[in-house]
């Protein structure tokens, strides 16, 4: 890429936050305008008052000799007034031309204005253009589109919420897949039952009554799994088979977790530790488990400050897990610690805007952790960070809430 | 043949167990790994049904297991597992082939004589064996082209023995892969089959091939 002084100019531009950019752009219009009047109202004023002195000065050969042939010759233009309409003459003529030549500076000044604006405001407009464009084409993968920089502190936390935004979609999408997977693979065992179970009687030349009888109870049996199946699909199920627990690596799930959550990171330059061990596993809703370690990794990386530090950790009971997330961030007030788990309950209203998210976070967590039977508690002080931990039990059929 | 079927499923294992016994094969069902392992210690099986989400264990370990002890024995993998990839596996740990649940029980039984004519290095289906040609499909044994009724003990004593031409075939073998343990373990059974069947084979004027006794060893099927 050429490096023209107008693209290094506007590098350097779009290093600022867009709000210094604009601000740095409105300095200057009024700058260069305020110059451009000040300059020409002082001309103006100089040149008008100069020239209406000198027109309106009294000659001193005002005496009229006669005889005198030489000055006879030459009338002298006598003007006799008094200093009062003097001024007042001059002065009007002053206004007048003063008036003029400030409208004309005005125009003038306008129009350099906006000649001014509409040039430097496209080294603002264009990055933000560029980015649109780059993310509604749908031509990048998600990866692409993160690694991307933005030049200025607003359109990189802009960029930083669409990707997340996007790799959401993206993992709730991959979830469902596997959920519809995991559906179908159910319905082969039922079915497999009931396709063998006719198949072999279909060949018999001659059937039995206790033959009716067995078919009647393989059909029965398969069937009543498959209806189950078709409940869980229609998502109607609220009892312990809408949890479909498996077995979960810890580590392999916090490793997804911070890896779907680093353009949030990156965008804080936030570093955080997986020293899950390789070993702990869990067994328990997937779903449920994903949900709950990703909005506590993201709620420590929302409050953390710029350069800031969070640690995900594990411990293998009998029992089933405990997994700890700790941050060094801004922590959270005695006061705040007890309605934490209060649905919209915000810690810091004047904060709201400024961490993101939505304060719906813990609330959930603790539904869902109470859900698979665990616990959670949370540690803070303010200014110290906050630590977080979770206990699971591995998946039992009488013990889930 | 004797087939050992390892599945935890029980209605899918009774009925293909009650399906297969109806075609003459003798069947013995394991409801997990440790069974099945210990009935493969126990008995001589010429095929194994496996499926592979068991309870104690996956079958691809028990693949592996059963392929060490005998290498000779034929593996066919029954799984609800039917992603290409799963296949691909499978076969791949050593498994002869590979069906996924839901399993028609002709294609499966077709398969199953596939399976044994590869293990005979037979690939036709028609055995021609002196004057007999035997449709090893249809179950039928034919001189000339007069058809020869055999009863399905029959027929599978003389596709046992023609599997193993030439040699002698002790009764108690006999006795597992055709009889099963349910019949009791008397070598009389054998004796009186053998002696209807070469009965059978004379009365269709069949000179060749002979069922020949080795006193107190076995029986031995014999091509001039």
């Amino acid at each position: 890429m050429v490096k023209t002084p107008s693209s290094v100019l506007r590098n350097l531009f779009s290093k600022f936050s867009l709000r210094r950019q604009l601000i740095l752009l409105i300095i200057i219009v009024f700058t260069v305008l305020g110059a451009i009047l000040f300059i020409s109202f002082s001309k103006l004023i100089q040149s008008s008052v100069f020239h209406e002195v000198q027109s309106l000065r009294i000659e001193p050969t005002s005496s009229i000799e006669p005889g005198n042939p030489q000055t006879q010759k030459t009338p002298n233009p006598v003007i006799t007034l008094d200093i009062e309409s003097m001024e007042s003459i001059a002065l009007d003529q002053l206004q007048i031309r003063l008036q003029k030549s400030i409208g004309l500076t005005l125009v003038g000044a306008l129009l350099i204005g906006l000649l001014l604006s509409v040039f430097l405001s496209k080294f603002i407009s264009t990055p933000i253009e560029e980015l649109s464009q780059s993310i509604s084409s749908g031509t990048k993968t998600n990866t692409e589109l993160l690694g991307e920089i933005m030049p200025n502190q607003e359109l990189s936390d802009l960029h930083a919420a669409i990707v997340l935004s996007l790799r959401r979609f993206e993992r709730q999408f991959e979830n469902q897949q596997q959920f519809l997977l995991d559906v179908a693979h159910e319905f082969r065992t039922p079915v497999a039952s009931i396709r063998m179970k006719v198949d072999v009687d279909k060949k018999k030349t001659s059937v039995t009554p206790a033959d009716f009888y067995s078919l009647c109870a393989t059909v029965d049996r398969s069937t009543a799994r498959l209806e189950q199946l078709i409940m869980k699909l229609r998502g109607l199920s609220s009892d312990q088979s809408a949890i479909h627990p498996s077995t979960v690596s810890v580590r392999t799930l916090v490793a997804e977790t911070i890896e779907l959550l680093s353009p949030l990171s990156r965008d804080k330059n936030i570093e955080i530790q997986n020293l899950t061990n390789l070993n702990h596993f869990l067994i328990t809703e997937p779903l449920f488990i994903q949900t709950i370690i990703t909005n506590l990794i993201e709620n420590s990386i929302l409050y953390s400050k710029q350069g800031g530090k969070v640690v995900v950790s594990s411990i293998q009971t009998e029992e089933g897990c405990e997994i700890r997330v700790e941050d060094n961030g801004i922590g959270i007030d005695k006061e705040d610690l007890e309605k934490i788990f209060n649905r919209f309950y915000r810690v810091d209203k004047s904060k709201s805007r400024q961490t993101g998210g939505s304060g719906l976070g813990l609330p959930i967590v603790k539904a869902l952790v109470n859900r698979l039977g665990g616990r959670i508690s949370i540690k803070s002080e303010l200014g110290n960070g906050t630590e977080v931990e979770i206990f699971v039990p591995d998946f039992q059929e009488n013990k889930v809430a | 043949m004797r087939i050992l079927l390892v599945d935890d499923e029980e209605d899918f294992s009774d009925s293909l167990s009650e399906g297969l016994r109806n075609e003459g094969y003798v069947v013995d069902v394991a409801l997990n790994g440790e069974e099945a392992l210990f009935l493969y210690d126990l008995y001589p099986y010429d095929l194994i049904l496996l499926d592979l989400n068991l309870p104690d264990t996956d079958g691809l370990i028990l693949c592996d297991k059963f392929r060490s002890i005998n290498p000779k024995v034929l593996i066919c993998i029954l799984s609800a597992r039917g992603e290409v990839f799963e296949k691909i596996e499978g076969l791949d740990q050593g498994a002869d082939d590979y069906l996924s649940k839901p399993i028609h029980f002709d294609e499966l039984l077709a398969r199953i004589r596939a399976l044994w004519r590869r293990n005979l290095n037979v690939r036709s289906p028609l055995i021609e064996v002196g004057q007999l040609s035997i449709d090893t499909n249809l179950r039928m044994v034919y001189i000339a082209d007069s058809e020869i009724k055999l009863t399905a003990k029959e027929y599978r004593l003389l596709e046992y023995l023609t599997q193993n031409i030439g040699k002698v075939v002790a009764a108690e073998e006999l006795i597992l892969h055709i009889w099963g343990e349910q019949d009791a373990l008397f070598s009389n059974s054998v004796r009186t089959q053998i002696s209807y069947l070469r009965t059978k084979l004379r009365k269709a004027g069949v000179s060749n091939p002979v069922i020949v006794t080795t006193v107190n060893i076995g029986y031995t099927l014999v091509i001039e």
